[in-house]
């Protein structure tokens, strides 16, 4: 018990103060000067630029002459360096075999999302060879391995985010002027071009039609089962974060039916509830944006509560859905009525779009409903304050 | 004045007694005993007064917890418990032969009460259900249209997050210009 505590500690904080190489091949000058900039402001992550290094991660340029001449030199090489992590960035979409690949233009984040992807990617490696040679400490990989193979339903709690993970889900990006119209396209982002707006939309379809829908992307085979209410997918927890956050480069993907559940599948028992797995993605394709087009004037109602109890939750999301069952509200509205941090806002907004409980509210109910007054509400605003208080202590607890 | 109470209901085993455990910063007060005759087949304790635990906020103030017997369909005492009472937990067991007859049952049985404050469903024990149980969609889709904006969780009563969760999501119903 103690030592299985102890190395996941180890593990945490060696990865916070590990140094992560990259190496460019066909990007300098200026591209190379703000990329370095760009490293140097991540104020809990240290990047080190190196021409090659056993553990770097290398970021090609394949519109560049010498980045095409150095990933070719690398493919000629395969055997040996098949297995070196690359981020392969071009303005027609690459497709490319066991790389990340971003389609110019992309922003700042997406490198950094890039980068996070394939050092997850590596250190899940390095897990799968330690549980299948494990060493002296196999206390944690046996443990390790035992939850891999239990079969993941909906019944897992509710995750609360932490300070690392907010910043990845949520992003921290500060209020903007809502009349300001530059500011508001800087805190948009095109769900098209993200996994969770895909998988949401044939979600929708699979649930209604009642049929297995499947859906290839990003080297991952998603399937939607209607009758058990999940998606069966072969991405590992771990990995979940960086398919959501990674746009996909090329056409969108399509979806296919399938008359049944592949036996692979349904004996790997890996099903996520759609709901949970849905909100996952798109906050992480979010990060606290907004879907662009989104008018901020549109009213929009909550068709149901989200499954709170299941779902990543963040700051305020509790009041916002309560907010947005109870009346149809526009973005500027519920900005204004519950005065909390735009991005908490527009984050809930992505995943309860993407999940399909949130909708354009009908014209004809435009005027709020009135809810019957309860007993003296705001005599006992001052008990629940203090209630709410003591259950965000509590839900503190439970998390440590 | 200082008698702040929210009330926990619902069918038997639908876990009122361990969601109280669960929020309670007391040993909490049961009075389970062994299940006699219709419910000796389903489990082996069933509180056959009630349930009681509190939550201490800061300030020394206290609010009262209190569950009804699941085993008792019905009781006078109901009217009185509910008296000046925050809002109504409703934990609904999945894996009851007819979780919607429960469920009708109780909302009908504190109706007033609920029309006078808030209601929060907790739909409990769904990892026990057959595969062919309600699911949170087809609760919502049989509540009663005045109901609509209830919030129903998945919870696990043993999860004293989810009990949290849910008891936040009646403070929000009620108020949702509260501020942590
Ligand atoms: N598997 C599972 N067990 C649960 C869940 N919620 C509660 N339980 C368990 O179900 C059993 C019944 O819970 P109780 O708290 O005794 O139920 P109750 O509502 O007080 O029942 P009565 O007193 O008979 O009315 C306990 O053993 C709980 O630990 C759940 O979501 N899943
Ligand atoms: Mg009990």
């Amino acid at each position: 018990m103690n030592t299985s505590i102890k190395t996941q500690h180890e593990h945490g904080t060696s990865r916070e103060s590990d140094v992560i190489y990259i190496s460019l091949k066909g990007i300098q000058g200026l591209a190379k000067k703000s990329l370095a900039f760009l490293f140097s402001t991540q104020a809990n992550r240290k990047y080190e630029l190196v021409d090659d290094h056993p553990d770097a991660i290398f970021i090609i340029d394949f519109d560049d002459f010498r980045g095409k001449a150095a990933w070719d030199e690398m493919q000629s090489h395969k055997q040996a360096s098949s297995s070196k992590p690359t981020i392969l960035i071009g303005l027609d979409p690459i497709n490319e075999e066991g790389v990340v690949s971003l389609q110019k233009p992309f922003r700042t984040q997406d490198i950094l999302t890039a980068i996070d992807t394939l050092i997850e990617q590596r250190e899940e490696q390095a897990q799968a060879l330690h549980n299948r040679y494990p060493g002296n400490s196999d206390v944690v990989s046996g443990k390790e391995s035992a939850q891999q193979h239990k079969p993941r339903m909906s019944s897992s709690a509710a995750a609360s985010l932490n300070e690392k993970e907010l910043h990845a889900f949520i992003g921290s990006a500060a209020d903007i002027d809502l009349d300001d119209p530059a500011a508001i396209a800087a805190v948009q982002y095109s769900p098209e071009r993200f996994l969770a707006h895909h998988l949401g939309k044939m979600t929708q379809v699979a649930l209604k039609e009642r049929k297995y829908l499947q859906l290839g992307c990003c080297d991952t085979l998603f399937i939607v089962d209607p009758h058990k209410q999940c998606i069966h997918t072969d991405a590992s927890p771990r990995s979940q974060r960086s398919l959501g956050a990674l746009p996909m480069t090329g056409k969108s993907p399509a979806y296919e039916k399938l008359t049944k559940l592949p036996a692979d599948m349904e004996s790997r028992q890996q099903c996520f509830s759609w709901e949970a797995f849905i909100w996952r993605l798109a906050l992480a394709g979010a990060r606290g944006r907004l879907p662009e087009d989104t008018s901020l004037d549109q009213r929009y109602v909550l068709r149901r509560w989200p499954n709170l109890t299941r779902l990543m939750l963040f700051p305020h999301a509790t009041r916002i859905s309560a907010a947005w069952v109870s009346a149809p509200l526009s973005l500027r509205e519920i900005l204004k009525e519950l005065a909390v941090p735009q991005r908490y806002v527009f984050a809930f907004f992505s995943a309860a779009s993407a999940t399909g409980l949130l909708v354009e509210a009908e014209p004809a109910s435009t005027a709020r409903k009135e809810k019957p007054s309860p007993d003296q509400p705001s005599q006992r605003r001052g008990l629940f304050r203090r209630l709410l208080k003591t259950l965000y202590r509590k839900q503190g607890d439970n998390r440590a | 004045m200082n008698d702040h109470k929210i009330i926990f209901t619902g069918p038997v085993g639908a876990g009122k007694s361990t969601a109280i455990r669960s929020l309670s910063d007391v040993a909490p007060v049961s009075t389970d005993e062994l299940a006699t005759d219709i419910t000796r087949e389903r489990k082996e304790q069933t509180t056959v007064a009630m349930d009681y635990g509190i939550l201490k906020l800061d300030g020394g103030e206290t609010v009262h917890l209190y569950g009804t017997p699941g085993q008792e369909r019905f009781n006078f005492m109901w009217d009185i418990l509910t008296q000046g009472g925050i809002g109504l937990v409703l934990l609904v067991n999945n894996a009851r032969p007819a979780p919607f007859t429960d469920l009708h049952f109780f909302l009908s049985a504190f109706e007033k009460f609920i029309n006078s404050t808030a209601l929060a469903i907790g739909v409990t024990q769904m990892d026990k259900a057959e595969p062919g149980a309600p699911t949170l969609e087809d609760y919502y889709k049989e509540l009663p249209p005045k109901y609509i904006n209830t919030p129903v969780f998945e919870v696990d009563a043993r999860q004293k997050n989810d009990v949290v969760i849910l008891v936040e999501s009646l403070l929000f119903s009620l108020d949702q210009c509260l501020e942590a």
